[in-house]
């Protein structure tokens, strides 16, 4: 015997802190937590430091990331990406990537789903 | 002394057969416990695993579980830690043993990964399983995640397409042996290259499957007198490593599995050269690779592949059940499994075509989730 048994989750998160972050994202810019201790930049932001410290404070990246590493295929096209000015590697989805393409820019997405989305450009 | 004195894998599978991972648990449990001559009211420890309650539309399955299996009056954990969970659980029970608060510990790992629900739905779910603010919300899958890491790996250390796909023949040339495997399946390197790339490098044959299934284990802290061939565990080590993949000191490497590894050799006072067999966690071809290299299981690993010391008659076997990418991954269960593996074939008990004829001294069994971000491992000691 099978029975097929749907549900739907209508979940209504709340991201304290990060929220900031997200609303950047869905936005089109790049906020990133910089480390007050050792100036360490991360991105997406982690609240505490790997050197230990909690201090930290918001600063915006100009959005521009080279890209390091790329995959693509069925599962669509991902990449560890360096945002200007961050610390940290990221990994992004890329929009529209053609293949060639050796940076990208931050691309605003929607308010209902806040990502780190970039179109990728070949230069700078 | 911890003591492996049952141990027992269903088959791994996709189920057509219209029954419920509620089954295939018993079926493990029954089998553990007639191999370890207990009786079920000797169990006073039961520790489950499973990774998701999504998977099982059940939530808090623990309790069921043991009415399920008659334990009534039992201490009951439920662990989870991802793909780790299955070892996780293993450790729990070694560490309920060590501390004098349990004698005879069941250990049961499941997951209807499968058959519940529909692969996409399991995707878009797992990718929740790595941070849900950032790789949850750009949908980016498993498959992406491993493809970037092992690519940076690639480059560091010159493993090539051809070696992803000569990991995959392998594993799953082992698995044509293994009966419980799930993908029994004798591929050539024509057919892995044409199959379709999911995320560069990966190509569909290099994923393992997900599958339905459960394995169990159960611990003594006593040797049995019928059988003194039990063996042992010796060392237990875990650790973790960021989840965001960019957030790491090296991306392309299992650093966890490093420290894991560093703190089970440690407990178990060998040193990982001392291996002679491994069941390591191959979630995709490549990642095989990850693990021997950070498990310190070889000085060379690429070399040591390509001249074959880790197929089955090789210096050091490594997944010769067929790893996940043969014989298959029902999450909870993996990491219980690969121990149960581990604890037959140093007992001279697995699968005839597929035991090492000398028995080695020292077994490992590693797992991970995420993408090597929490990693477990278990170091086994055999007594023939
Ligand atoms: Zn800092």
């Amino acid at each position: 015997m099978k029975i097929s048994k749907k549900i739907e989750l209508n979940y209504n998160i709340s991201f304290g802190k990060m929220s900031k972050w997200l609303t950047g994202l869905t936005e089109g810019f790049a906020l990133a937590l910089k480390c007050s201790l050792c100036e360490k930049v991360s991105f997406p932001p982690q609240k505490i430091c790997t050197c230990g410290s909690y201090k930290n404070s918001w600063i915006k990246l100009s959005g521009v990331a080279e890209i390091v590493t790329i995959t693509s295929g069925l599962d669509g096209n991902y990449g560890l990406v360096k945002f200007e000015g961050a610390s940290t590697l990221t990994v992004v989805k890329l929009n529209n990537f053609k293949g060639t393409e050796t940076f990208g820019k931050i691309l605003k997405s929607s308010s209902q789903n806040p990502s780190i989305i970039i179109t990728p450009t070949e230069v700078k | 002394m911890v003591y492996v004195i049952g141990c027992h894998l269903t088959e791994f599978n996709r189920r057509k057969d219209g029954s419920s991972y509620r089954d295939w648990v018993c079926e493990t449990f029954e089998a553990s416990l007639a191999m370890s001559s207990l009786e079920r009211k000797d169990i006073d420890t039961l520790i489950i695993s499973n990774e998701s309650d999504f998977f099982t539309f059940q939530l808090n399955p623990s309790t069921v579980i043991a009415d399920d299996l008659g334990l009534h009056k039992v201490e009951i954990v439920r662990v989870e830690g991802g793909g780790a969970s299955g070892q996780l659980a293993v450790h729990q029970g070694v560490k309920s043993i060590l501390s004098k608060k349990s004698q005879y510990v069941a250990i049961i790992g499941f997951d209807p990964s499968a058959s519940y629900l529909p692969s996409e739905t399991v995707k878009q779910l797992y990718s929740n399983s790595f941070d849900s603010l950032t790789d949850g919300m750009n949908g980016v899958t498993a498959t992406a995640l491993y493809a970037l890491s092992i690519q940076l790996f690639m480059k560091k250390t010159g493993l090539n397409e051809t070696d992803l796909a000569n990991a995959t023949i392998n594993n799953r040339n082992n698995a044509l042996h293994n009966p419980s495997a799930h993908l029994k399946l004798k591929h050539n390197q024509q057919e892995i290259f044409a199959s379709p790339v999911i995320s560069s490098p990966y190509r569909r044959l290099h994923c393992s499957p997900l599958s339905d299934g459960a394995a169990s284990l159960i611990l003594s802290n006593k040797k049995p007198l019928n059988r003194i061939s039990a063996p042992n565990i010796i060392g237990i080590g875990s650790a973790n490593d960021m989840v965001n993949l960019g957030a790491r000191d090296d991306i392309g490497e299992f650093v966890s599995k490093k420290e894991a590894m560093k703190k089970a050799s440690s407990m178990a006072g060998i040193r990982a050269n001392e291996i002679g067999f491994a069941e390591v966690y191959d979630a995709y071809a490549g990642a095989q690779f990850q693990a021997i290299k950070a498990l310190g299981l070889s000085s060379d690993f690429l070399k040591d592949f390509r001249d074959g010391h880790f197929s089955l008659d090789g210096k050091l076997p490594i997944n010769i059940s067929g790893g996940l990418m043969g014989q298959g991954a029902p999450v909870g269960a993996t990491g219980v499994g690969q121990t149960a593996t581990c604890a037959m074939l140093l007992e001279g008990k697995y699968h005839k075509n597929l035991q090492i004829k000398n028995i080695p001294k020292f077994a490992l069994a590693d797992t991970h989730g995420g993408v090597g971000t929490l990693s477990a491992v278990s170091i086994l000691k055999s007594n023939i």
